[in-house]
């Protein structure tokens, strides 16, 4: 029998406090994930952290989370037509192998410089994906908000369609066809990045709109489908080791399950380039979060001198950027949401009115 | 019409709170056992299907809870949802359609 549990591995004493702390985070997360897909996973695995949570467990029972929000939220945004099951599918197996290379570059890089060196290479991973892509998906969105004009099709996706290599793949609901060659480098990127930072639709989303041409709505909500096979596949193995701390997944997922049906709902109410403003907003703040934590991990290579004082500082500073990247981002969605229903209510009562006048008229 | 949108709301409150109720009693039962559970949960290999097959109940039972409670509040998906980027549907195949022809033979 494997054992682990009665080999010394601290599971926490649950107080209510944490539990109040766990579950609210778990809403927000939910929230955003529900919205764009991803995203929770980078402030709940360190949140847990901070409680006294060792690391392993941490991530275990995170992810034993996240797959059955991933699973709820798929659903309910399959309802309103976003879901490309296909594509989600075929870029869950594909990051799947992403995965298995994310975690080998890992071991390569902790067997050479060690634990500092491996917190390094995340951190900087971390800051150059995060402020590149997220940078463009920010400009992006804010150019098409300018314009005012209808999301297309990037230029690169338009391009990579017209090349016919062949399996060609048909996607009916994103109604894409396009050559699995160029479907492949984004799964592998999407499961890389998720080995390394634990949110891999930093890299799916946007690699779904550029990449494959798929719009930001049906993009986010198809990255749901790859969080639920990848998650699910994740937490078998971190279960057949013993390292779920269930209490602790039951609560979050007590949260998440609110937030993330909130989140599909958010996505009926805005316009396309509203998944882009969001996620390029975390991507920037989460980006500067880490950003932040670099000199502790420079320091503790021998690269830089810093004050412990002032490591830790930094620390604390870049736990906070995180949780305000998420509280940003569920501001953002909580707002167009509101906004939306709002305009959407008032046109109604126009409707009603009109009609009403219109019979008054007729009598 | 009001009637069947009282006994639609009726129904409504009835599902959120037998969905409720489940899931307060599922989470007291965990809860209140948490060691026991724990011993189990954490023994890997076989019992690694216990955490699996518990977060699938739990998501069953609570997000049917969470849905029903976001609808009782009244926030609801938008009726007039946003398009998806505008695409060029294709045409249905079209059937030539037999015609009667006369002809003359002069």
């Amino acid at each position: 029998m494997h054992d682990i549990a009665t080999q010394g591995l601290q599971f926490i004493e649950l107080t209510w406090i944490s539990a109040t702390f766990l579950f609210i985070v778990g809403f927000i997360g939910g929230l955003v994930s529900g919205f764009i897909g991803s995203g929770g996973a980078f402030v709940l695995t360190p949140g847990m952290m901070s409680l006294g949570v060792p690391g392993t467990i941490a991530v275990a029972s995170n992810m034993c989370h996240k797959f059955p929000k991933a699973m709820v939220g798929a659903y309910k945004r399959w309802r309103y037509g976003q879901v490309d099951v296909k594509l989600g599918v075929i870029m869950a197996a594909s990051a799947t192998v992403g995965v298995q290379i994310g975690i080998k570059v890992q071991e390569f890089i902790l067997a050479k410089w060690g634990q500092a060196g491996s917190n390094l290479y995340v951190s900087l991973a971390f800051v150059v994906v995060l402020v590149t892509v997220g940078g463009y998906v920010f400009y992006d969105a804010w150019k098409i908000a300018r314009s005012g004009n209808f999301d297309q099709t990037s230029r690169l996706a338009e391009w990579l369609q017209t090349i016919r290599i062949p399996p060609m793949i048909h996607f009916k609901t994103a109604n894409i066809t396009i050559s699995l060659w160029f479907t492949i480098p984004v799964g592998l990127a999407t499961g890389m990045l998720a080995a390394t930072i634990a949110v891999g639709g930093f890299i799916g989303v946007p690699g779904m709109i550029y990449v494959v041409g798929a719009p930001g709505l049906m993009s986010s909500a198809t990255e749901l489908v790859i969080a639920f096979l990848m998650g699910l596949g994740g937490s078998i193995k971190w279960a057949l080791n013993g390292m779920i701390d269930i209490r602790l997944t039951l609560i979050i997922l007590a949260g998440s399950l609110f937030g993330v049906q909130l989140g599909a709902i958010g996505t009926t109410y805005v316009k396309d380039h509203l998944i882009k403003v969001v996620m390029g907003s975390i991507m920037l703040m989460v980006a500067v979060s880490r950003g932040m934590a670099i000199p502790t991990y420079l320091a503790q290579l021998d690269m830089l001198s810093v004050s412990k004082s002032t490591t830790a500082f930094l620390m604390q500073c870049s736990f906070v950027t995180m949780c305000l990247a998420l509280g940003v981002g569920a501001l953002i969605i909580l707002g167009a949401m509101f906004k939306g229903r709002r305009s959407e209510k008032m046109e109604e009562r126009l409707v009603g009115e009109q009609e009403l006048q219109h019979v008054e008229q007729h009598v | 019409m009001g009637q069947l949108r009282a006994a639609k709301r009726k129904r409504l409150i009835s599902k959120t709170i037998i969905f409720g109720a489940i899931s307060i009693a599922m989470y007291s039962v965990f809860f209140m056992n948490s060691a026991l559970m724990m011993k189990y949960f954490t023994r890997g290999f076989y019992y690694a299907a216990l955490p699996i097959l518990t977060v699938f109940a739990f998501s069953f039972v609570h997000g049917s809870f969470a849905s029903n409670v976001w609808t009782l509040l009244g926030i609801e998906a938008s009726q007039k949802r946003p398009a998806v980027r505008p695409t060029a549907q294709p045409r249905p195949a079209r059937r030539e359609r037999p015609r009667a022809r006369a002809s003359l033979n002069t």
